[in-house]
C-alpha cells in the first residue's frame, strides 16, 4: 500500500475516534450504561442493534463508540504526563553537572530495565485502582523512556559543531538552550510521543481488563474485553469488536507517527 | 577491434554519454587506456567524472542509462554487459580504489579478511594460497608488519594505512586495470605523495589506471594523458604536458590559474568581483597592543575511558599582530583543531593561556568571556555543520547581528549588506543552508562572521572542502577583506600552497608542538626542521606546465 493511503486512512481512523470521543450522541443510538435485561445477548444483525448487545441489554455498538472518550484520554493524556516529565528530566540530565547526570541516567536505565506495564502495575498497587490513577501510573511508567531520549538528543546536539559555532559567536548559554538545543531535540521526542499514544491505549484496555482501570458500568474497552470472556464460545463477537478497536486505535496512532517522522526528517 | 590486434588495450571507450531522464550528465567522452598507462580524469564536483569511472566497472545505478559507439574492456564489447557479467571482471580484472576507505570497509571485520575478500568472491587459491597472496598484496602497497598489523580493524588504522589496504584489496587478484577514485583527497600531503609514489610504482609494472581527481597538481604528478570535464562534458584532453604545458580551453586555464601554489603570492586566483566590505569595521578603538591574540605555553591532555592520557598539545606560543595572516600547517592529528578551539575560548587549556589584545581571554570565566566574543570568530570547514540545520540564512545572520548589537529594524538591510559584501545575492536570504552550494554556504559563514564587526578572524581549514575554482573565490574574498577592514586572521590549513599564497607568516605543528615559524617566504624557502622539508618536498609539482610563479 503506498503511503499516502496509509496515511489517509490512519488519518481517517483518527477523525472518527475524535468525533466518537467528543460527540458519541452522533453516532450512537443508545445509552451506553443504561441496561436492558430483555433485550441481553441479542446477536449479530439484530434490528437496531446491528452489533447486538451485550449480557445487561447494552448496546455494543453504543458502547464501543462511548468507549473512545476513555480510550483518547488515556491515550492522550498518559502520553502529556510521559512527555512533560521525560522532557523536563531529561533536559536536568543533558544539561546539568556530570554527576546528576550519572545520578539521573542511573535511575532511567534501572527504571527501563523493567517493562513499561510492569512498572504500571507496580504503581497502580501503590495508588490503588481507578481511572485517573491507571492513567497516571501509565503516563509516569512512559518517562523514563521519553527522559533517555530527551537526554541523548539534547547531549548529541550540544556537542554538535552549530551549537559551539553559536558559542563561538557570542550567543549566551541560556539563548543557545532555547534557539537551538531545545528546538532540535523535540522532534524525535514528539515523534516518540506520537507512538507512545497506541501504547498507552492499549496499557490502559489492559489494566482495565486486570479490573485496575475504570469500575463498571463505564464503556471501556477493556471492561468489554473482561466481560465478553464468559461468552467467548457463545458469542465470539463481544470480544472481537472492542479487540478491534483497541487494534485499530494503536495502529492509527503508529501510522501517524511514521508520517511525523518522515517530516521531521 | 579484437584481443589479437591490440592486447595492451584495456578500455576503449567512445563517445560515452550518460543520462538520467532527460538530463545528460555525461556527454560524449572518448578515451583510451592501455598497459601501463596512466590516464587523469580531472575535475570539479559535478563535472561527471565519478559517474565515467563507475561506468568502466559497472558500477553506475541501474537508473541511469548509459550509450557509448564504442565501449571495451580488454577488447570486448561491454555495452549490453549485465550484472552478472561485471561481477566476473571486478575484482579480478578491473579493481577500485575509492576515497574514503573507512565507508568502504566493513567495521567488524579486519584488514586481512577485508583483502581475502576479492580472492573469496572469485574462488582463487586455496586457504594457504590466499593467505600468501593477501600478504604479498599487503607488502606490495607498503603495509608495515602485514603479518600482525593485518588483524587491525580498518578503523583502527591511520588514514595513509587504511589507503594502503583498500589498494591492497583492490590489487590483490592482480587485475589489469586499476580505476582510482579521488584516492589521496582525505589524505595529508605528505602521505598522498606516498599513496601517489605507490600508484605509480604499480603502473611501472604494467597496470592501466584511471587516475580521478579533482586535484590538477596530483593528477599531473602520475597520469600520462589527462582528460578535463566540466559539466559532464570533455573540455580538453591530451597527453599531460601538453594539456597543463598549453591549455586550449578557458576552463582548463582557469582551473590552473586558480591553484594558489602557483599563483603569485597574494594575487588574485580568481576573476570575481570583490564589493566593499568597509561598512563591517570593527569599531573598536583600542591602540594599546599590537597583538591581536597571544597565546603562551598552551598545553591539553585528552583522558581516554581506559584512564590513558594523550598530550595533544604542548608547549604552543605564538602572536598573531594586528593586521597579519598568519598560517597554521600541519598533518591530521597535529593539534591544529584542538588549538583552534582553544583561541576560541570553547576548550579549556591544561596549562598556558591565551590573551585576546592584551587582556585575559582564556582564562576567563564563561559568563565574562560571552560579551568578548564579537571581537573574535570562527570560519569553520564544513559551513553545514556549523549552522542550525531548520534556521535560514536571514535567521543566521539576524543571530549574529543581534550579538553584533544592530538594533532589530536595521537588522534585514544589514543582513542584505552583509551578503553583498561576501558576493551573494539577497535572494538567498530565505534559502536553508542545506540547499545551497559549498561555496555559498562558506561566504554565509563569512557573513555571518563579519556581522559581529570582528577584530580577529580564526578560519579552520575554511576551503579544504571546496573545489579549486571556488576556493579561489573564497581565498580571494578572505584576503579582500583582510585588506578592507585590517582584520588579524590565524588561517588552518594542511594546504601549503593555500598557505603560501594567503599568508605573511607560518607556524609547522606536528605531533602537538610547534616545530617551526617564521616568514612564509623564509620557512618555504629554507626550512629547518625535517617535518617542514618532508610537507614541502611531498606538495605535487605541476610537472610539464609551465614555470610562471613569481
Amino acid at each position: 500500500m503506498s503511503q499516502k493511503k496509509l496515511l489517509l486512512i490512519g488519518g481517517a481512523i483518527w477523525a472518527l475516534l475524535l468525533l466518537a470521543a467528543l460527540w458519541p450522541q452522533l453516532i450512537a443510538g443508545y445509552d451506553p450504561i443504561q441496561s436492558n435485561p430483555l433485550r441481553a445477548l441479542k446477536p449479530l444483525g439484530t434490528e437496531g442493534h446491528w452489533l447486538g448487545t451485550d449480557y445487561l441489554g447494552r448496546d455494543v455498538w453504543s458502547r464501543l463508540v462511548h468507549g473512545a472518550r476513555p480510550a483518547m484520554l488515556m491515550g492522550l493524556g498518559a502520553t502529556a504526563i510521559a512527555l512533560v516529565g521525560g522532557v523536563l528530566l531529561g533536559l536536568i540530565a543533558g544539561l546539568g553537572g556530570k554527576r546528576l547526570d550519572t545520578f539521573l541516567n542511573g535511575a532511567f536505565d534501572v527504571l527501563f530495565a523493567f517493562p513499561d506495564l510492569l512498572l504500571a502495575l507496580l504503581m497502580i498497587t501503590m495508588l490503588g485502582a481507578g481511572n485517573f490513577n491507571a492513567l497516571l501510573a501509565i503516563g509516569i511508567s512512559g518517562i523514563p523512556t521519553f527522559a533517555r531520549l530527551m537526554r541523548g538528543e539534547i547531549r548529541r546536539i550540544r556537542n554538535s559543531e552549530f551549537v559551539m559555532s553559536s558559542t563561538a559567536l557570542g550567543v549566551s548559554r541560556r539563548a543557545n538552550i532555547l534557539r537551538h538545543i531545545l528546538p532540535n531535540a523535540l522532534g524525535p521526542v514528539v515523534v516518540l510521543a506520537s507512538l507512545f499514544v497506541g501504547r498507552a491505549i492499549t496499557y490502559g484496555a489492559s489494566l482495565s481488563f486486570l479490573g485496575l482501570g475504570p469500575a463498571r458500568p463505564t464503556p471501556e474497552w477493556g471492561l468489554m474485553l473482561a466481560d465478553a470472556q464468559l461468552y467467548l464460545s457463545m458469542m465470539p463477537w463481544l470480544a472481537i469488536f472492542p479487540g478491534i478497536a483497541i487494534t485499530l486505535s494503536a495502529a492509527a496512532s503508529v501510522i501517524l507517527a511514521r508520517a511525523l517522522r518522515r517530516t521531521a526528517e | 577491434m579484437n584481443m589479437q590486434t591490440d592486447p595492451d588495450m584495456l578500455a576503449s571507450i567512445e563517445g560515452l554519454t550518460i543520462s538520467l531522464g532527460q538530463t545528460r550528465l555525461v556527454q560524449n567522452i572518448s578515451f583510451t587506456i592501455r598497459r601501463g598507462q596512466c590516464v587523469g580524469l580531472v575535475g570539479e564536483s559535478g563535472s561527471g567524472k565519478s559517474l565515467t569511472s563507475r561506468a568502466l566497472i559497472g558500477l553506475n545505478e541501474a537508473v541511469l542509462v548509459q550509450s557509448a559507439r564504442r565501449f571495451e574492456l580488454f577488447g570486448e564489447d561491454r555495452r549490453t554487459a549485465r550484472e552478472a557479467d561485471w561481477r566476473l571482471l571486478r575484482g579480478t580484472r578491473v579493481g577500485y580504489v575509492l576515497q574514503d576507505a573507512l565507508g568502504a570497509f566493513d567495521p567488524l571485520k579486519d584488514v586481512f579478511t577485508e583483502v581475502r575478500e576479492t580472492l573469496d568472491a572469485h574462488r582463487q587459491g586455496d586457504r594457504t594460497s590466499r593467505r600468501a597472496m593477501v600478504l604479498d598484496a599487503l607488502t606490495k602497497v607498503g603495509f608495515p608488519e602485514p603479518e600482525m598489523r593485518s588483524r587491525q580493524r580498518s578503523w583502527e588504522l591511520s588514514g595513509g594505512l587504511r589507503q594502503r589496504a583498500l589498494i591492497a584489496s583492490a590489487i590483490v587478484a592482480a587485475p589489469d586495470l586499476l580505476i582510482a577514485d579521488e584516492p589521496t583527497t582525505a589524505l595529508d600531503v605528505n602521505i598522498q605523495a606516498r599513496i601517489v609514489q605507490l600508484l605509480a610504482g604499480l603502473k611501472s609494472d604494467g597496470m592501466g589506471l584511471l587516475f580521478v581527481s579533482h586535484d590538477l597538481a596530483v593528477v599531473s604528478s602520475i597520469a600520462d594523458y589527462v582528460v578535463v570535464m566540466h559539466e559532464g562534458r570533455v573540455v580538453e584532453q591530451g597527453p599531460t604536458a601538453e594539456v597543463l604545458g598549453d591549455p586550449k580551453d578557458d576552463y582548463t586555464r582557469m582551473l590552473i590559474a586558480a591553484m594558489p601554489a602557483r599563483a603569485p603570492r597574494g594575487s588574485r586566483l580568481s576573476s570575481v568581483e570583490l564589493p566593499p566590505v568597509s561598512r563591517f569595521v570593527s569599531n573598536r578603538t583600542e591602540t594599546s597592543t599590537d597583538v591581536a591574540l597571544s597565546a603562551r605555553d598552551l598545553g591539553k591532555s585528552y583522558v581516554y575511558p581506559d584512564g590513558s592520557r594523550v598530550r595533544v598539545v604542548s608547549d604552543v606560543s605564538f602572536d598573531l599582530r594586528r593586521g597579519e595572516i598568519l598560517g597554521l600547517v600541519g598533518g591530521s592529528g597535529s593539534g591544529k583543531s584542538t588549538v583552534v578551539k582553544i583561541c576560541m575560548g570553547l576548550v579549556d587549556p591544561d596549562e598556558g593561556d591565551v590573551a585576546l589584545f592584551g587582556q585575559p581571554w582564556t582564562r576567563l570565566p564563561e559568563r565574562a568571556r560571552t560579551p568578548l566574543r564579537p571581537r573574535i570568530q570562527l570560519i569553520s570547514q564544513d559551513p553545514l555543520g556549523a549552522f542550525d540545520p531548520r534556521w535560514t540564512v536571514r535567521r543566521l545572520l539576524h543571530e549574529a547581528l543581534e550579538i553584533g548589537a544592530v538594533p532589530l529594524r536595521e537588522r534585514d538591510g544589514q543582513a542584505e549588506q552583509l551578503l553583498h559584501s561576501v558576493g551573494l545575492k539577497p535572494e538567498l536570504l530565505d534559502r536553508l543552508p542545506r540547499k545551497m552550494s559549498g561555496g555559498q554556504r562558506q561566504r554565509v559563514a563569512i557573513a555571518r562572521a563579519l556581522a559581529t564587526r570582528p577584530d580577529v578572524l580564526v578560519c579552520d581549514e575554511p576551503v579544504s572542502a571546496l573545489d579549486v575554482s571556488v576556493q579561489a573565490q573564497i581565498l580571494d574574498l578572505l584576503s579582500h577583506i583582510q585588506r578592507e577592514i585590517g582584520l588579524s586572521i590565524l588561517f588552518i590549513s594542511h594546504d601549503l600552497g593555500v598557505v603560501r599564497h594567503l599568508c605573511q607568516r607560518v607556524m609547522v605543528m606536528q605531533k602537538g608542538e610547534i616545530v617551526e615559524q617564521g616568514e612564509v617566504e623564509q620557512v618555504f624557502a629554507q626550512p629547518r626542521h625535517d617535518y617542514t622539508r618532508d610537507l614541502l618536498a611531498s606538495i605535487p609539482q605541476m610537472s610539464g606546465a609551465r614555470a610562471d610563479v613569481a
